[in-house]
């Protein structure tokens, strides 16, 4: 057990224990990445067999992500029931081990998050090849789940996402010239908003798992919301989420690709205007967020280096604004 | 001992009275390059993680101190030009439609401004995206 866990050593086992019968924990490790939560891989070891297990735990402190992890673990339960490839769940819910924080124990699949070394290792190769493929159909069979599965599970339902993510931002009461700039755009260009389904909310490289052949598994469904569906179509296409490729689509191909991918598994028709409008309204929500990090560190409710840092990549989302917007309007 | 050159043992010069050297930057510095050559060689996963945002957020401090002066002057012009006294103040003229007949030379001196912040926070990104 590492020094700074944040549960009791046999707490873990406890949980197991009433799902595997008894259970030893071995290789507890804390893994790096994801702001908002802890995650955590070991090994989970009955009589019979071996598990290799995840557990994710809401950040301490974080009151607006209070119980994240117990909801998500709900939505991967439906995910997984409607075709979307998920992690098998494990076990969910609250516990005073955790100072009444939620967690989710899921199953370990194998395959790499992280965006850079899928866009560039030669071992992913092949599976750059699907991925545009991959994902246009994971996003089709999200769009496609029936709301009615989601009864009793707290979701927002964004009717108008411009006024709503804009009243985020006011809210944050630190002004943005270029934010403003962005959203009196936004507002002038935005397309016909025609049909609202569930929408995962944070589409991208490093929340996906892949493998060699393509996408394993759809993670990270924090954001999880009722909307217009092509905002996940724009938000993977966000300049952050190239991650440093030349590719407009999460650094792995074209908008004409995607577009006809998603078209196909979908029967929706997408045009290019509507996809950069989301894309445009996708960099400025990520810039939002990033005001919104950054002031969570200055208001105290974190002490999180990374947190800190992240207030620091407003700067990058007014950046591509003005590019995305002068390419467009230039 | 008089044999002993002295000739390149003067200090460098430094503004930082009655304070004495090293600078707060240059201890800002020298921290950083300790993370960086020193501590992040022996460490992985989280922790080397963690060390290099670390190092990224000083190298930010750092350039943040000695950009300051010339940025500060640099948008109290830009925002003269465009007839606003403060950043706040040109948010509410943006939000007001006081530019929608001149967008494009809002947009260009929006992208000054954040070009100045860009190196501070990131020139790498912004160099990037200058020549792709």
């Amino acid at each position: 057990m590492s020094n700074d866990a944040v549960f009791e050593a046999n707490w873990l086992e406890e949980q197991l224990n009433e799902i595997f019968g008894a259970t030893e924990v071995t290789n507890l490790n804390r893994l790096s990445g994801g702001a908002n939560r802890e995650t955590w891989s070991f090994e989970a070891n009955t009589q019979e067999k071996q598990r290799s297990l995840i557990m994710q735990i809401d950040r301490s402190g974080m009151d607006r992500l209070h119980g994240t992890c117990e909801r998500e673990s709900r939505i991967l339960r439906i995910a997984k029931l409607n075709g979307v490839p998920v992690p098998t769940v494990v076990a969910s819910g609250f516990s005073e081990g955790l100072g009444s924080r939620s967690f989710s124990i899921t199953e370990k699949m194998q395959g790499e998050t992280i965006a850079r070394k899928i866009l560039r290792d030669s071992q992913w190769e092949h599976a750059r090849g699907n991925l545009i493929h991959d994902m246009a159909k994971a996003l089709a069979a999200i769009h496609k789940i029936d709301r009615s599965h989601f009864e009793g599970i707290e979701l927002s339902d964004i009717r108008d996402p411009l006024s709503s993510l804009n009243s985020i931002y006011e809210a944050l009461d630190d002004p943005h010239p270029t934010f403003d700039f962005a959203f009196r755009w936004l507002k002038a260009n935005q397309p016909k908003i025609s049909e609202s389904t569930f929408v995962h909310g944070d589409f991208r490289l490093g929340n996906l798992l892949i493998d060699t052949s393509g996408l394993n598994a759809v993670l990270d469904w924090e954001i999880a919301q009722f909307g217009d569906p092509i905002q996940d179509l724009g938000w993977m296409c966000v300049r952050a989420w190239r991650f440093g490729s030349d590719q407009r689509v999460a650094g792995l191909g074209s908008y004409d690709e995607l577009i006809e991918n998603y078209s196909q598994e979908s029967d929706r028709d997408v045009t290019k205007a509507t996809l950069l409008w989301w894309e445009i309204f996708g960099t400025l929500r990520w810039g939002v967020i990033c005001l919104q990090m950054g002031g969570d560190f200055r208001k105290g409710r974190t002490n999180s280096l990374e947190i800190a840092a992240i207030g620091r990549r407003v700067a990058e989302n007014e950046y591509d604004l003005l590019q995305s917007i002068g390419e467009i309007t230039g | 001992m008089n044999n002993v050159d002295m000739s390149d043992w003067g200090l460098p010069s430094r503004i930082n009275y009655p304070y004495d050297a090293p600078s707060a930057i240059e201890l800002i510095q020298a921290v950083e390059g300790c993370i960086t050559e020193e501590i992040v060689p022996g460490s992985d996963g989280a922790t080397k993680w963690k060390l290099r945002i670390a190092a990224n957020a000083l190298k930010i401090a750092v350039r943040e101190i000695e950009g300051r002066a010339s940025h500060q002057d640099a948008l109290q012009n830009i925002l003269t030009d465009l007839g606003a006294v403060d950043m706040p103040n040109l948010s509410e003229k943006i939000k007001a439609g006081d530019y929608d007949d001149r967008f494009e030379l809002l947009q260009e001196k929006l992208l000054l401004i954040v070009g100045m912040k860009l190196e501070v926070a990131n020139p790498r990104y912004f160099k990037q995206m200058q020549d792709p």
